[in-house]
């Protein structure tokens, strides 16, 4: 609750030039607002297609992986899997948009050669080689999709935290501040009266005279 | 060296050791929990690639330390065992959707 200011003029002037910045405030939120939900169905379109794809992708890599455990068997996938081992030198930056930071992740290619993946090629067949490639792809998507996937969450609770200081402005502070202003106007109003009927007093009085 | 790590169920993390990233097999939610405990403790993973289905049946409290925690990251994907009841993109979307603002949308495309 706000602290009640004296009955003054002074005081009248300040009360209604706050809720005037109040309301300025207020505009620049609800335009914030806006623009932030506008990103965020834009980005969420995106999830959506992301996902969507990344599916697709996830059922074809199991599947290619399901055709190299029937015919090469567990254990030659498994040797296979052993050999492909590698660090990813990714790195996750902040980037800041309005001033909401979002992660970035950065990462070089991770789709290989068959060469490249470390085991000797003559020995390990097409089919562990097709499911290495589909489960490399499946990579590359999944560090496609995290950065997006980050920032709809990020813009979502922008969008949540600019809400709760719009209600918070309208629900509580601007009537707050019109509350004092109306009592103050009131006390004015009544000193006012009471001068008025002091000065009528004085002049009967002085009449009488 | 930041690592990315996938915990996931033993053909699925096979697929993934397949490219290169390092995996570790979680057949159950329990197993799940209990690598989720491990990797939180383990600062040098950044990112952590789990089964969507998986991470749905976790404790609620879990569940939102997941989603929320940014170290690691932890992205969940659809994969083999629910190959035929799999989440819908515009499902995940949607409960995505509702965790970061508080409302429930339908998604119509």
């Amino acid at each position: 609750m706000m602290q009640k200011a004296s009955p003054t003029r002074m005081n009248l002037l300040i009360l209604k030039a706050r809720v005037g910045s109040v309301r300025k405030g207020l505009d620049l939120l609800r335009s914030k607002r806006e623009a932030l939900v506008r990103e965020f169905f834009s980005t969420m379109d995106t999830v959506i297609t992301s996902r969507d794809f990344l599916r697709r992708m996830m059922d074809g890599a199991m599947n290619s992986l399901s055709i190299a455990l029937g015919l090469d068997g567990r254990a030659v996938v498994q040797s296979a899997a052993f050999a492909t081992h590698r660090d990813i030198p990714f790195e996750l930056a902040e980037k800041n948009i309005w001033g909401v930071k979002f992660p970035e992740i950065r990462y070089p290619s991770v789709i290989r050669s068959a060469d490249a993946r470390g085991y000797a090629v003559p020995s390990v067949s097409g089919y562990a080689n097709t499911a290495a490639r589909d489960f490399e792809r499946v990579l590359d998507q999944i560090l496609k999709i995290i950065s997006v996937e980050m920032r709809l969450k990020k813009i979502g609770e922008e969008i949540k935290k600019t809400t709760r200081r719009i209600n918070a402005l309208t629900e509580i502070i601007v009537p707050d501040l019109q509350v004092q202003i109306r009592t103050i106007r009131f006390a004015l109003e009544e000193r006012e009266r009471e001068e008025i009927f002091r000065m009528k007093r004085f002049k009967e009085k002085h009449a009488a005279y | 060296m930041d690592r990315i790590v996938a915990v996931l169920d033993e053909d699925t993390a096979l697929g993934f050791r397949l490219s290169g990233v390092e995996a570790r097999k979680a057949d159950t939610v329990e197993e799940l929990q209990e690598r989720i405990g491990q990797l939180f403790n383990e600062k040098d993973v950044r990112l952590v690639i789990v089964d969507e289905e998986m991470v749905r049946r976790l404790p609620e409290k879990l569940e939102r330390r997941i989603e929320h925690s940014t170290a690691p990251l932890f992205l969940p994907i659809p994969t083999v065992k629910m190959w035929r009841g799999a989440i819908r993109p515009e499902e995940y979307a949607a409960r995505l959707i509702r965790r970061a603002i508080g409302y429930q949308i339908k998604i119509r495309r």
